[in-house]
């Protein structure tokens, strides 16, 4: 099979590693297949399999003759996209170079603060701040106009093109922070010492050292980050459409909830296939970076001592932005959270206190299905996240330690998930799962394999891993006596645990927080909080939404600090 | 050129532990190859760092050329980018998005007043060539093999000319031969540029071989100076005779002092009696620390006349170091470690008698 | 006796025969043989799945049907794109739903793949006007298309009784709609004032008046002062949050248009006796009335005795009710409405 020295399966090896192929690239397969296959099949609204359905160029014709697409969609994609991805990047790198790398007070409590909008469900964060900034009642411009004495609206206005930008950038740093906290304390701080003893100031440091040698690890994220805020509608929905911002997400959208009849999933299916050829063609570039990234690893020696950059006089102007930062994002939308639920909809104020009750938890808690609903959640999200990490582990395995053919596939179709969206994959899901004999349809462990479609996260993380552990580790397994398996479930897997149980804890969260894939795999047996909590707020019941959100939080929480625990870098240095 | 009083600061080790720099203090002069020596974590790559502007110490001044860089109790501070030194790290830091060329000339690119192209051109060119890298100047650093990465962070460190090359275990990541193949250049390079050099190791040999002056550290605190030689012959303390050469203790109580001029010590070890010149402070019927080094043990197969500074035992175990051998010899109680020469072809179990020189023994009292 | 006189006697005598009939046909599904076979044979099946867009359509089902015909336990999912889900099950030739609860208009594309099956709503006291698509449908209640408003910041004397009316300087920046619900009601708007009219109107609204289109819900906004006036809301959903406690209540218009819902059963479902029984229930005036007091959605066309019907026209605003006919129509409209409604086409 062509691996490399010192690897040799074995039977039980060769098995592990087919299956695990095999599963991969059908988790991923089907869903880019049923894409593909959707946007040629019509006429009109006829399901892909139905017996009057045919092969069609109709629905490519609609969408691609339309100037709309050209006039419209393309300029606000173009504009969101890359409006969001700039201010992602630039919040997140600030933010995780003033942990990582500086003296910054209070660093750890403002890590785990950070990645707080991370446990809510967009559509909840969507929610909080059109609250917090809708330009008539929204509470920080009432605020602010008594504050200044102003009338009339504003002075902020979430429905527009920055506003829009604003939340969803907000909405994705956390993740993104993650990425780039990881990378830069893998960055060994010797090259900035080199620098610092060859005379440059801390500014001609950073200039010419610290950010060349970051470059190829940041661009990944950010390559990583474009195709995901490509994806996005929930933001684009809640804040673009008030904004009459039109972008391919929300598009997909409207195709998906017409206004009358079924959806001509076809023209959705269209209008979602240049996601897959731009989700494609950033993968090379993806790729190339990541050759070049690898090389920039540094493997620490002896002696590492992470170093910090001491702020100095702008210590606490710093420590203030961040706290501003974590307060407006992630603690202003928690306080309208429990308020809602605790009130409702009105503005919070004196008088309104006495009226304050639990009520909508109790009905939450009493609702016959909340219990279901939880424990569906939690076992969606953790075995989807179980499985997507052994499955990433073993696929980046193949594809750092082997010379196996056809690696350049596995490659590109674990990666290519990114560019799927998750209205695409909940319907290919859907009508895979119908179609098949098996009795799947309807289950929680249709939504299990349909969330395990996410595979390129935890490939690159196990891939990264592993190339920066040594393959003697691996080896010395083989010389004494261990099977190819025995050196996964010994060696490798305890090693690469730390990189394995952050890939878990990220998915088990965006599994947690998962809506839209649940929505359309929705039945009465597999409902999850996050539908629930869509369920409420339709039916009116804006407080008893709320609670459901709060308590998704406190489910996630413990969560988080565990993943902090498990990020964080071994005991500081003096 | 270099002087370190009073510093104080504590740290971290590897494995998670504390420790302590504790009033270390030390002067190096202009042109001196000084060297720091020590176990892994006694405070060596600190006091290294510190000097280098990297670290503040807790307590403590440093200067260089007599300008105080560092002083804790006035706050002063200058950082590393404003003091002259050069620095090779353990790990040679070369930049991998600079090549050859670049890594070398960025302390020239960085300086002020800058430099023209021409200049730097030609001093990069030199300097690497004094290095032998000459014909690398164009090579992405990503492809240099560990020892090439050394001279290029030498060179690096060097074109500025600085006042002060610091050295940190840089050749703890080379392989033997390479390694001192490396001390030879490194030793040359270093009288030739007439440079003034702080160096850190826990190698004895390498210290041994290469500093005019060294300082044996051992948990955060100088243990003792001197050139290799006093080092080596007059240790003060047993850890620094454990420390250079692979010397042998031998544990014994003081009987008597017999006359002005020397003293007789019973050794635990095969009940022995040694009789060695008087040193100051002995006390009979004190327990005392004897450290003889492997060489200055004469081994014979036939008993030597006196039976006084002998000892008898058999050959455990011999070990072929090329012109010599290591002999192990098992003497009731203990382990002895003598030298024979390699054509003396003594094998094991035979019977043989150390005879120790006394002149060459040195005696701690036991702690 | 004159022939007049026998006339009239045999008229009176018709109608002694008659009326009782009548009322009694009204009355007489609760004691009727075939109602009651039905029952048994449905108790014995023990369940029905029904399914539906909405939670609020079918969640208050179970109490008052368990009432009436106790032993059957009503399973209810509610789901936006039901239709293509049981399009695709029924493909599958996976048969697990007994009824389907939607709008007219999503009725259609299921009628097309031939999976609404028959029912005899005769029995049920129903007469030829109450069942559409060849009887398939029977008929449920409508929704109606109006103005809600947050009574604590505006005044009914305030609100303007023509949709034009809206288009006044005075509403700039107070008002919100529904990007799913406006270009329905500007389809049927359409239809009256001609689209280039309609489309106009959409136009005013959106960019002149500044209205909040969203597909968040419209009483938080209202609520929470947002704005004050949602065009294009729902009656019922206005009387539904007031019962809920929010300051909410409604305002007819010159015009307010009626979308129709209906029941059907399904070809192959697995409990055909269930099916046919809960949706013949669901077309009594029984079903209707409790529906109207718990949901707020009633059934409106005239002469079907709704409280609501009853207020709406005393308002004297004219319904227009959705029918069969114009459904083509409308829907090239919706869609080409929609786009103005979304921004797509400015």
């Amino acid at each position: 099979m062509g691996l490399s020295r010192g690897s040799g399966l074995g039977c039980s090896g060769l098995f592990v590693v087919g299956a695990a192929i095999v599963t991969a690239v059908y988790l991923v397969s089907a869903p880019l297949l049923m894409l593909v296959v959707t946007a040629f099949r019509g006429p009109d609204d006829f399901l892909p399999f139905e017996p009057d359905a045919e092969w069609t160029l109709e629905h490519l014709r609609t969408i691609y003759y339309d100037p709309v697409l050209y006039q419209v969609t393309i300029p606000d994609t173009l504009t969101f996209v890359i409006g969001s991805v700039v201010c992602t990047f630039v919040i997140a790198f600030s933010l995780a170079w003033l942990v990582e790398r500086t003296d910054l007070p209070w660093r750890n409590v403002l890590f785990t603060l950070i990645l707080f909008p991370l446990l809510v469900p967009t559509i909840v964060l969507a929610i909080a701040w059109i609250y917090l900034f809708g330009p008539n009642a929204g509470w920080v411009n009432v605020a602010l106009r008594s504050l200044l004495g102003l009338s009339g609206d504003g002075p902020l206005d979430v429905f527009t093109m920055p506003g829009l930008i604003a939340c969803q950038s907000v909405a994705l740093v956390p993740f993104v922070f993650l990425l780039m906290s990881a990378t830069l304390r893998t960055m060994s701080p010797a090259l900035e010492e080199a620098s610092s003893t060859s005379g440059a100031s801390p500014w001609t440091t950073f200039r010419r050292v610290t950010l060349p040698v970051l470059r190829p690890g940041m661009l990944a994220p950010l390559i990583l980050t474009a195709l995901i805020t490509l994806e996005q509608f929930e933001m684009p929905l809640l804040v673009g459409l008030p904004a009459r911002i039109n972008v391919f997400s929300t598009r997909i959208f409207y195709e998906l909830n017409p206004d009358t009849g079924l959806p001509i999933y076809g023209r959705a299916a269209a209008v979602a296939l240049p996601f897959l050829v731009i989700g494609l063609l950033l993968l090379g570039v993806y790729n190339r970076l990541i050759r070049e990234a690898d090389r920039y690893v540094t493997v620490t020696g002896r002696g590492y001592r992470p170093r910090r950059l001491p702020l100095g006089q702008w210590r606490w102007p710093a420590f203030t932005a961040a706290v501003a930062y974590v307060g407006v994002t992630g603690i202003l939308p928690a306080i309208v959270l429990i308020w809602i639920s605790l009130y409702g909809y009105g503005m919070p104020s004196l008088g309104s206190w006495p009226e304050v009750s639990l009520e909508a938890y109790r009905n939450v808690i009493n609702d016959p299905v909340f219990i279901g609903a939880t424990l569906n959640t939690l076992m969606v999200a953790g075995a989807s996240a179980a499985l997507v990490v052994v499955l990433g582990a073993v696929i980046g395995w193949v594809l750092a330690r082997t010379r196996m053919p056809g690696r350049a596939i596995l490659d590109v179709v674990s990666f290519a998930s990114v560019g799927i969206p998750s209205v695409i994959a909940g319907l290919a899901a859907m009508l895979l799962y119908l179609t098949l004999p098996v009795a799947l349809y309807g289950t929680v462990w249709v939504l299990v394999l349909t969330y395990s479609y996410r595979l390129a996260v935890t490939t690159r993380m196990s891939r990264v891993g592993l190339m920066q552990m040594h393959t003697e580790l691996e080896e010395a397994s083989a010389v004494s006596g261990g099977r190819w398996l025995t050196t996964l479930r010994r060696v490798i897997f305890p090693l690469l645990a730390p990189t394995l149980v952050s890939g878990f804890v990220l998915l088990f969260i965006i599994g947690v927080r998962e809506f839209t894939l649940a929505m359309i795999l929705g039945s009465p047996d597999n409902l999850v909080l996050s539908v629930l909590l869509w369920r409420f707020f339709e039916d009116g019941s804006a407080s008893e939404a709320s609670a459901v959100a709060s308590l998704i939080i406190l489910l996630v929480v413990p969560v988080i600090f565990v993943l902090r625990r498990l990020v964080a870098p071994k005991a500081e240095y003096g | 050129m270099l002087k370190v009083a009073q510093l104080s600061k504590s740290f971290a080790t590897a494995d998670g532990g504390q420790c302590a720099l504790n009033q270390v203090e030390f002067e190096i002069h202009d042109g001196e190859f000084f060297a720091l020596l020590g176990p892994s974590g006694c405070g060596k790559t600190t006091t290294l760092r510190c000097v280098a502007g990297l670290e503040q110490p807790d307590n403590g001044t440093i200067s260089i050329r007599e300008q105080v860089v560092a002083d804790a109790g006035e706050g002063v501070h200058i950082p590393a980018h404003e003091r002259e030194i050069g620095m090779v790290f353990q790990s040679y830091a070369i930049w991998p998005h600079l090549n050859v060329f670049e890594n070398v000339a960025y302390p020239l690119r960085v300086c002020r007043p800058r430099l023209n192209a021409v200049e730097i051109d030609t001093r990069v060119r030199e300097v690497l060539t004094l290095v032998s890298m000459e014909e690398f100047a164009e090579r992405a650093s990503t492809v240099l093999s560990g020892g090439q990465q050394q001279r290029v962070a030498l060179a690096r460190a060097l074109i500025r000319q600085p006042s002060l090359l610091l050295l940190d275990e840089p050749l703890s990541n080379l392989d033997t031969r390479l390694r001192q193949q490396m001390q030879h250049e490194l030793s040359d390079l270093v009288e030739r540029v007439a440079i003034t050099t702080l160096y850190v190791t826990h190698d004895q040999t390498e210290a041994l071989a290469l500093a005019d002056r060294i300082a044996v550290m051992r948990d955060g605190a100088i243990v003792q100076i001197g050139t290799p030689e006093e080092l080596y012959e007059r240790p003060q303390t047993s850890f620094v005779a454990s420390f250079l050469g692979r010397a042998n203790f031998l544990s014994g109580r003081m009987t008597e002092i017999e006359g002005e001029d020397s003293s007789v010590i019973m050794l635990d070890a095969d009940g022995g009696r040694l009789r060695l010149p008087l040193v100051e402070d002995s006390v009979p019927g004190v327990r005392y620390d004897v450290v003889i080094k492997p060489e200055d043990l004469t081994c014979s197969r036939t008993p030597p006349g006196p039976d006084e500074n002998v000892l008898v035992g058999i050959i455990e175990r011999v070990n072929f170091q090329g012109s010599y051998c290591e002999c192990h010899v098992r003497v009731a109680g203990t382990t002895i470690r003598a030298q024979v020469p390699s054509a003396s072809s003594v094998g094991v179990s035979e019977r043989v008698w150390l005879t120790i020189n006394p002149e060459r023994c040195t005696l701690f009292a036991s702690r | 006796m004159s022939r007049s006189t026998g006339h009239l006697t045999v008229a009176m005598v018709a109608l002694l025969i008659a009326w009782p009939s009548a009322a009694l046909g009204q009355s007489d599904w609760r004691t009727s043989t075939e109602v009651r076979n039905l029952y048994e044979a449905a108790r014995a099946e023990g369940e029905v799945v029904i399914w539906g867009a909405q939670r609020r359509e079918l969640a208050w089902i179970q109490e008052p049907f368990g009432k009436r015909f106790p032993g059957i336990e009503v399973k209810w999912t509610a789901d936006r794109s039901a239709a293509t889900k049981l399009i695709t099950e029924y493909r599958a030739g996976r048969f697990a739903v007994d009824l389907f609860h939607f709008s007219l208009g999503g009725m259609l594309p299921v009628d097309r793949r031939r999976v609404l099956g028959a029912n005899d709503w005769t029995i049920w006291g129903n007469g030829p006007e109450d069942a559409l698509l060849d009887g398939k449908v029977g008929l449920t209640h409508n929704l109606v298309y109006a103005v809600v408003y947050n009574e604590d910041l505006v005044s009914a004397e305030d609100l303007p009784t023509t949709w034009a009316g809206y288009l006044e300087p005075r509403w700039q920046g107070k008002l919100v709609a529904s990007q799913f619900l406006l270009p329905r009601l500007l389809g049927f708007l359409a239809l009256e004032w001609g689209e280039a009219k309609a489309a106009d109107y959409a136009r005013a609204l959106i960019d002149k008046q500044k209205t909040l289109i969203t597909r968040a819900p419209r009483e938080g906004i209202l609520q929470r002062g947002e704005r004050l006036v949602a065009v294009g809301e729902f009656v019922g959903s206005a009387m539904y949050w007031k019962s809920l406690g929010m300051p909410m209540h409604w305002a007819a218009t010159e015009l307010m248009p009626a979308t129709q819902f209906g029941v059907a059963t399904l070809v192959r479902a697995p409990h055909p006796h269930a099916a046919q029984l809960l949706a013949g229930w669901m077309t009594t005036d029984e079903a209707k009335i409790t529906r109207e007091r718990l949901m707020f959605s009633a059934d409106v066309r005239p002469g079907s005795g709704s409280e609501i019907g009853a207020l709406l026209s005393a308002k004297g605003g004219r319904i227009v009710f959705e029918d069969l006919g114009n459904m083509t129509d409308r829907a090239a409209l919706y869609e080409r409405l929609s786009a103005i409604v979304t921004g797509q086409v400015r």
